[in-house]
């Protein structure tokens, strides 16, 4: 017998068997369900995220491949790229959001400072950074943004917006 | 394509081949711009000669393929470099020490065994991360904080195995001190568990008790390339009720000497256990003529000379905050404490701060000024990166003494001064039970001269700190047999221990040669 609280290995050694699903689930599936995480894929659930901002509300994409481009933002990128909030919560130590801070600085008003409100991003220049990293921003490895994951959050951040 | 120092192209050939059919074809990355996204992001050397490159990659996702991955290393020579996250940034990041080594990228080693809040201990492999461990406790909405360093993407086990700390209460800020028990795949394939864990059918009573019985193996896992971690387990600390601060501000330069008696005093006691730092508002910032002239004076100045400086500029020569997590009641009797035994130094000053109640919201937490010191991780710090190419950090530990953080004050500002390089100087911190540290983050640029006198820099650091019996605590990949030459007492007998070690436990030296100076005997040559 195990203590209260405990989140067993076994349910979620057979959870493993599942992950071939997980990418076409959508992450608010996944929430609040102890044991049930697919964890094979380093980028298809919750338990893997990068971001501490909640997970994506149900969206209002209806691609797949952009709904799942979304989550790979919100768990990817906008730990650094989401927007900053307007009034800090307790004691302030280093501005929020490095990413979108330093975009601010470098565009000054003339585009948006937070990538997900931008509509001119490109494929060629989305793919160049993650892979290649951009001044301070690092890049990132096949195993940490898989190469499906990177074509989703390119299809996502370079959509069609009306 | 890139080979290992020593290996044949027919057997390099051949490994890959292999390690394909253990983890998959998509899994082994040998084509270049693959194999560069294992570049130190944050190299101090970046497109230079001696950058530090990795020729492959392998990420495995088991025990076993990791065990199957040695067999093949063992047999052609294969120098592998493990990595967890691969996010020690500042310090290597996911690059090898030894150039031409493949990576074993652990990244996808990726699940979160256990969380048992009763007994609060997380279990986790290698590619877990801070911020994933903090979603899986908040999704499910257990009582139990994490304590992560400032970027949060990092690998707990990586971050504890190089013997890193974050911001919350000890003993949980020390990763490595308040991890318990270990699974170790040994250059052999043989797979050991550390403390009660060798136990069969210990449950949880392996992260319940870190030694067992015999010697205490884990140390020889961190800092070092004498086995590969697989799991860990952690201490957690439950949610506390609440947090105050207290803020302390003292007027001379000598009276960071009963304050530093008094508050270590207090924490020896348990009183105080929060991460606090002696910031000298007198001391920060760049070192003007003045500052330059009182350095040079004997002793680097003396108080008088210090103090009737600080009261020209009206700045206070000392401050500090304290945080407490408790319940209200007591942390307010703690507080009340810590100001009566300070109140005899002549002008000091206090400040009640704010009450901080848990658990946060949602709201809240998205808008936490100062997450890692609630145990929330972000990547907030790198606001303080803009428009550098990262950094490399040295980190001195200074004992608990007011005489040896004035010292250390000055010594170091003296080098910058003399080195010409702009101070990034940190506080004496209490990231650690017994000692400060006192943080160097030397800035990177994309001009090659600018790094080269980093690198000269870190290294006149390092010699500095070892020559005043301020070791370094952890090394950047680039200077580790600097490091460690530090660490030299009888003629470098610990070199030779860890020597030993190498040659007994990995006797082809296949895992991480040079890191933490430990080099395979074929590799050791003139380093020895």
């Amino acid at each position: 017998m195990r203590p209260r609280g405990t989140s067993g290995a076994h349910a979620r050694h057979r959870s493993l068997r599942l992950a071939g699903i997980s990418r076409a689930v959508t992450l608010v599936g996944l929430l609040g369900l102890p044991g049930d995480s697919a964890l094979a894929d380093p980028a298809a659930t919750a338990d893997t995220a990068w971001s501490a901002l909640p997970a994506s509300a149900a969206s209002n994409l209806r691609d797949p491949l952009l709904q799942r481009g979304q989550e790979v933002f919100a768990q990817r990128c906008a730990a650094c790229h989401g927007p900053i909030p307007a009034e800090v919560y307790g004691p302030a130590f280093l501005p929020l959001m490095p990413g979108t801070q330093a975009l601010a600085a470098r565009y000054r008003g003339e585009l948006p400072a937070a990538l997900e409100e931008r509509t001119d991003l490109q494929e060629v220049y989305v793919r160049t950074v993650v892979r290649n990293g951009f001044v301070s921003m690092p890049f990132f490895r096949p195993t940490e943004l898989s190469n499906e994951d990177l074509d989703a959050l390119v299809a996502y951040l370079t959509r069609e917006r009306r | 394509m890139a080979l290992p120092p020593g290996v044949g192209q027919a057997d390099f050939d051949a490994a890959l081949a292999a390690f394909g059919d253990i983890v998959g074809s998509d899994w082994v990355f040998f084509d270049e711009a693959s194999v560069a996204t294992y570049r130190d992001a944050f190299s101090p050397s970046r497109g230079e000669s001696d950058e530090k490159l990795a020729s492959a990659a392998v990420s495995p996702t088991t025990v076993e393929q990791i065990q199957q991955i040695l067999a093949v290393a063992n047999r052609y020579s294969i120098p592998l470099y493990t990595i967890s996250t691969g996010r020690n940034l500042a310090y290597g990041g996911s690059a090898p020490v030894y150039s031409g080594s493949v990576v074993l990228d652990l990244k996808r080693m990726n699940r979160i065994l256990e969380v048992n809040e009763e007994m609060a201990f997380a279990v986790v492999e290698p590619g877990v991360s801070y911020f994933d461990l903090y979603r899986h406790i908040r999704e499910r909405g257990l009582k139990l904080w994490i304590d992560c360093p400032d970027p949060g993407w990092g690998s707990l086990i990586g971050n504890a195995l190089d013997r890193g700390a974050g911001r919350t209460p000890m003993p949980y800020r020390d990763h490595f001190g308040a991890h318990c028990g270990m699974e170790v795949v040994l250059a052999n394939g043989d797979l050991v568990r550390t403390g009660l864990g060798a136990i069969p059918n210990s449950g949880p009573n392996w992260q319940a008790f870190p030694y067992g019985a015999g010697p205490l193996a884990d140390g020889l896992f961190a800092q070092s390339n004498l086995g590969i971690v697989t799991k860990m387990g952690f201490w957690l600390m439950p949610e506390p009720d609440a947090s105050i601060t207290g803020t302390i501000r003292a007027r001379r330069h000598d009276d960071i000497i009963p304050l530093v008696r008094t508050i270590t005093h207090l924490q020896y006691l348990g009183l105080v256990n929060c991460l606090y730092s002696f910031n000298s508002p007198v001391f920060e910032g760049a070192i003007n003529e003045r500052m330059s002239a009182l350095l040079d004076r004997p002793n680097g100045g003396s108080a008088a000379e210090w103090d009737s400086y600080a009261e020209s500029l009206g700045r206070d020569f000392w401050q500090t905050t304290l945080r407490f997590y408790g319940p209200l009641n007591v942390m307010r009797a703690q507080w009340a404490y810590v100001k009566e035994r300070l109140a005899a130094i002549e002008g000091i000053a206090f400040e009640d701060g704010d009450v901080m109640q848990f658990p946060l919201t949602d709201d809240q937490i998205s808008r936490l000024g100062d997450p890692a010191t609630f145990g929330v991780p972000s990547l907030s710090v790198f606001s303080s990166q803009a428009g550098t190419t990262g950094h490399i950090d040295a980190s001195p530990m200074v004992p608990h003494s007011g005489e040896a953080v004035l010292k250390a004050h000055k010594v170091y500002m003296r080098e910058y001064r003399d080195a010409g390089m702009p101070p990034s100087l940190g506080f004496a911190m209490s990231y650690h039970q017994r000692a400060f540290i006192m943080f160097h983050g030397i800035t990177l640029t994309l001009d090659p001269a600018e790094n080269a006198k980093a690198r000269e820099f870190y290294k006149r650091l390092v010699r500095v700190s070892g020559e005043n019996g301020w070791g370094i605590y952890r090394a950047h990949a680039a200077y580790m047999d600097e490091v460690m030459a530090t660490y030299s007492f009888n003629d470098g007998a610990l070199g030779r221990l860890n020597n030993m070690l190498k040659d007994a436990l990995d006797p082809n030296g296949i895992l991480s040669a040079g890191r933490y100076g430990i080099w395979p005997k074929h590799l050791r040559g003139d380093r020895a």
